[in-house]
């Protein structure tokens, strides 16, 4: 008799439990690469990269783009959200989105209310990196030829950058901590450039490019920084480890990389910076080098400072 | 009979699962540590004659009802219904937990009815089938947990933590938390399954073992939440699996699934356990003597 009803449970379990009832199959959902959202005269429009193994349900082409581009409007992010799942026809899977790009209209719209519906509602990991355009759609609208799926681009560009130390690296956690503790908020921005060829499949060579970084502030884009501003803000926030720089001496133009930076305040409230050079390949400075790629580490301060006096 | 090594898993198991499964009611500041540390104060002095009486080695409510028949039963009786109702009340913070977490399509009441089940077949295994399976099961949870903790190492942040007003909000925080420690019943309810040694200290020496280790985890899981979310921690319903969602380590992402399904099997162990303590409870204060026969010689 136990033995019995030992089985029933774990059959029970079996079809219950592992998700032979309601079951929604891999290939009926939409996995959504890049999620890009606008609003528009009191509309959402939510433009998704989606995942499309060769584009064809086959396998995975990694010489082809691998992806499909559906939108979706309503006048809350959840109608956009149902619309673009219509369109495509398949449940929304937001989980492993590589990146979420807030573009234009978030000057007066509220960005906070939407990541937490993206993250309680849809599942948004809280590691989900976040930047912004003027245009949020035109990353969706590029298709980059690298990479398995043309999201990977724009990702790997954050990252890049931000791990050569002049551009931020912001997920959906940190704005919303932010937002609680009542911080502003430094996000990566695109713009539309023209100088990738072969990067998109467009053939005038146009692409997107980080074109520095807006604040958030009360949860809606604040003020643009071009990109010397936002290195200068890496630099006085203490964000990278490193920084590269390049200064001119008598015998030419020459890099180095600013290490060990610590940054503090004087009485004033002023930055006070110091750091080590060194060369690229890891040799010391000379005393002359060491004190034109100081200047340059000042300049570069300076120009961050007042987007890092806006942030505090 | 089960080992006194055995007894401090099983409580141990349960103490953290509560700490993880139970929804959040904490805040980013001050007054939640206060909060958590003052209702693990508070429930280790209620519960330290047990624990004091326990070193002895003596079952709690057999001693109270060989000197008193009526305050046995009604001190078992109270401590049943307790048990029972936390055992009810994990059951669907558990239901709950794994349905949020882990099986999103899932009804919660389905969800209940399976870790009911789960728990009633456990207790039917009596002390020793739940104690084994408690080590197990806290092992593996050990595991998954230390693996997330090192992942999210880079995520760790040192954060300074906004002072609090000691208001209403942090009694109930108090209360509500004290609600989740149900651990000292069920180790007076455990203490006549557990080996008896010759060393007299034995229980008595879990059972402190046991109030420090509590206080430790809650204090060492706190602190991780904050850590990695700041001040998020106060948004999340269950910050433990929200951290564990940023856990990365090469091809192993998305460890919170594996932690949300080790904590929901250790919660409805809890719930077993429970059940069982309330059974053994009422046992003891319920249970006839037998009657001796005379006989003359």
């Amino acid at each position: 008799m136990r033995r019995t009803v030992a089985i029933l449970l774990m059959l029970i379990m079996c079809t219950v439990c592992t998700g032979c009832a309601d079951i929604t199959e891999l290939g009926d959902r939409a996995i959504i690469q890049l999620a890009a959202i606008d609003h528009e005269d009191g509309q959402y429009r939510l433009s998704a990269l989606l995942f499309s193994a060769g584009g064809s349900g086959g396998t995975i082409d990694a010489t082809k783009s691998n992806v499909i581009k559906v939108t979706g409007s309503g006048k809350t992010l959840g109608e956009a959200v149902k619309q673009l799942s219509l369109t495509d026809g398949k449940d929304i899977y937001m989980s492993e989105s590589k990146l979420l790009v807030f573009g234009s209209g978030f000057e007066d719209a509220d960005i906070i209310s939407v990541l937490n519906m993206l993250y309680r509602d849809m599942r948004c990991s809280l590691n989900t990196p976040i930047c912004c355009a003027e245009r949020a759609e035109l990353l969706t609208d590029m298709e980059f030829t690298e990479g398995m799926t043309s999201a990977e681009k724009p990702y790997s560009m954050i990252l890049n950058a931000y791990l050569t130390g002049v551009s931020p690296y912001t997920t959906l956690l940190d704005v919303l901590a932010d937002d609680m503790g009542g911080r502003k908020t430094l996000i990566p921005s695109f713009a539309e450039g023209k100088n990738g060829s072969g990067m998109t499949t467009d053939k005038d060579g146009r692409t997107v490019v980080l074109d520095g970084a807006r604040l958030i502030v009360d949860g809606k884009l604040g003020i643009h920084a071009d990109n010397e501003e936002t290195s200068g803000f890496m630099l006085l926030s203490e964000g990278s480890d490193g920084m590269p720089l390049n200064y001119m001496l008598d015998e030419g133009e020459l890099t180095c990389e600013a290490y060990n930076i610590k940054v503090e305040q004087d009485d004033k409230g002023y930055p006070q910076i110091e750091a080590s050079f060194r060369t690229r390949t890891g040799q010391k400075l000379t005393e002359e080098q060491e004190q034109q790629a100081r200047k340059e580490l000042d300049s570069m301060a300076r120009a961050g400072l007042s987007l890092w006096r806006e942030a505090q | 009979m089960i080992s006194r090594s055995q007894l401090f898993c099983v409580l141990l198991l349960s103490r953290l699962s509560a700490e993880i499964v139970f929804p959040q009611t904490g805040d980013f500041s001050i007054a939640g540590f206060a909060s958590a540390l003052s209702a693990e104060g508070i429930c280790f002095l209620l519960a330290l004659p047990v624990l004091l009486y326990s070193v002895g080695g003596r079952s709690v409510y057999g001693s109270i009802k060989s000197r008193s028949k009526v305050l046995g039963i009604i001190s078992g009786s109270v401590s049943a219904v307790i048990l029972l109702l936390m055992s009810l009340k994990t059951a669907l913070y558990s239901a709950e937990f794994a349905q949020r977490t882990l099986l999103g399509g899932m009804s919660g009441a389905v969800m209940f009815v399976l870790v009911a089940l789960f728990a009633l077949y456990s207790a039917g295994k009596g002390a020793e089938g739940i104690a084994r399976a408690g080590a197990l099961i806290l092992v593996a949870g050990a595991v998954i947990t230390l693996v997330v903790v090192v992942a999210d190492i880079p995520h760790i942040h040192v954060r300074e933590l906004p002072g609090a007003e000691l208001d209403d909000v942090f009694v109930r925080q108090v209360v509500e938390r004290m609600m989740r420690c149900g651990e000292y019943l069920a180790f007076a309810a455990l203490l006549p399954y557990v080996r008896p040694k010759e060393d007299s200290l034995g229980c008595g020496a879990t059972g402190f073992l046991f109030a420090l280790s509590s206080a430790a985890g809650t204090v060492l899981i706190m602190l991780f939440n904050i850590g990695v979310l700041g001040e998020f921690t106060a948004s999340a319903e269950y910050p433990f699996i929200a951290s564990a969602q940023l856990a990365d380590i090469a091809l192993f992402k998305r460890l919170d699934g594996f932690l949300g399904a080790i904590w929901s099997l250790a919660a409805a162990m809890r719930c077993a356990l429970l059940l069982f303590s309330a059974y053994a409870v009422v046992r003891v204060v319920f249970e006839r003597k037998k009657k001796t026969e005379r006989r003359s010689i």
